[in-house]
């Protein structure tokens, strides 16, 4: 397969499982083209990079405490909250 | 014991303020930090968080639980941070035409790319780098960048949530991915 040829199918799969039988053909070419296999590795450093950069970060005292004055809420007693203390982080 | 989130839901829906707070005070980080990301600075994202609760509580009683309640925050959230970000004027690189250029060989960066990013992420100059580079995105590339690699959203929440074709979402998230290593890139080559 031509290197460009893969490439787009990389571009074409993205978010696939690169297990399902369609990327097989594709996982061989990286598997022995060098140059293909970096390409992909810098795209997967780059995202990385920009993952470990935006970490989680908590909310500012100052930013809490005005976002509760906003909605007029009083911030839940620790001792008292309806749920786990653990905020969700994600979806 | 604590309270079921459906439970939680519909005390908060009959207008209790206890249960009004803890819904805020579960989803207040991942708000922030959403926002955060989008919108690249404290005080856009202090806005957004604002506005998504103001909204969150003045529309909890139509909150019909057909998604979970984070995923129905997360989206109000979203939507608010895609909105300042259209009405910024920032001069955006055009990536429409994007080039995958399959002539470069990447070995010699991904060398330089220390395999302890942690690491790298102490250089400060390439943390300027890094957060140059994703603010010259255009919107759609940006959010679905931010949302794909960062939330880890999959392409089909993205494609929802943004209203992009599936295709569309794919070919955007390349290129921005291929825009910030090509930046990245060009950091590496002149050091």
């Amino acid at each position: 397969m031509e290197c460009l040829t893969n490439l787009k199918q990389i571009c074409d799969r993205l978010g696939e499982n690169l297990n399902s039988p369609t990327c097989q053909e594709l996982k061989a070419h990286l598997a022995e083209c060098t140059k293909c296999c970096a390409y992909v590795d810098s795209i997967k450093k780059t995202v990385y990079l920009y993952q470990c950069l935006n970490d989680e970060q908590d909310v500012p005292d100052s930013v809490d405490k005005r976002l509760w004055k906003v909605l007029n809420l009083r911030p839940p007693d620790e001792r008292l909250q309806f749920s786990s203390k653990l905020r969700q982080n994600r979806i | 014991m604590p309270l079921s989130e459906s439970e939680l839901i519909k005390q908060a829906q009959k207008g209790s303020r206890t249960a009004q707070a803890e819904i805020v005070y579960q989803h207040e980080r991942m708000v922030y930090n959403l926002a955060l990301r989008l919108l690249g600075n404290n005080e856009d994202a202090e806005n957004v968080l604002q506005e998504t609760f103001l909204k969150v509580l003045e529309s909890l009683h139509t909150f019909k639980g057909e998604s979970s309640l984070s995923t129905w925050i997360y989206r109000i959230a979203t939507n608010f941070a895609l909105m300042r970000l259209r009405k910024r004027k920032t001069q955006f690189v055009s990536l429409d035409d994007y080039p995958i250029d399959v002539s470069m060989d990447f070995r010699d960066f991904n060398q330089s790319i220390s395999n302890d990013p942690l690491q790298a992420l102490l250089n400060y100059e390439l943390r300027d780098v890094l957060n140059t580079a994703i603010e010259k995105l255009p919107l759609k590339f940006k959010s679905v960048f931010v949302l794909k690699d960062i939330e880890g959203l999959s392409l089909n929440e993205i494609s929802e949530m943004l209203n992009m074709s599936l295709p569309a979402v794919k070919t955007n998230l390349h290129r921005a991915r291929l825009f910030l290593r090509d930046q990245l890139a060009e950091y590496v080559g002149k050091k």
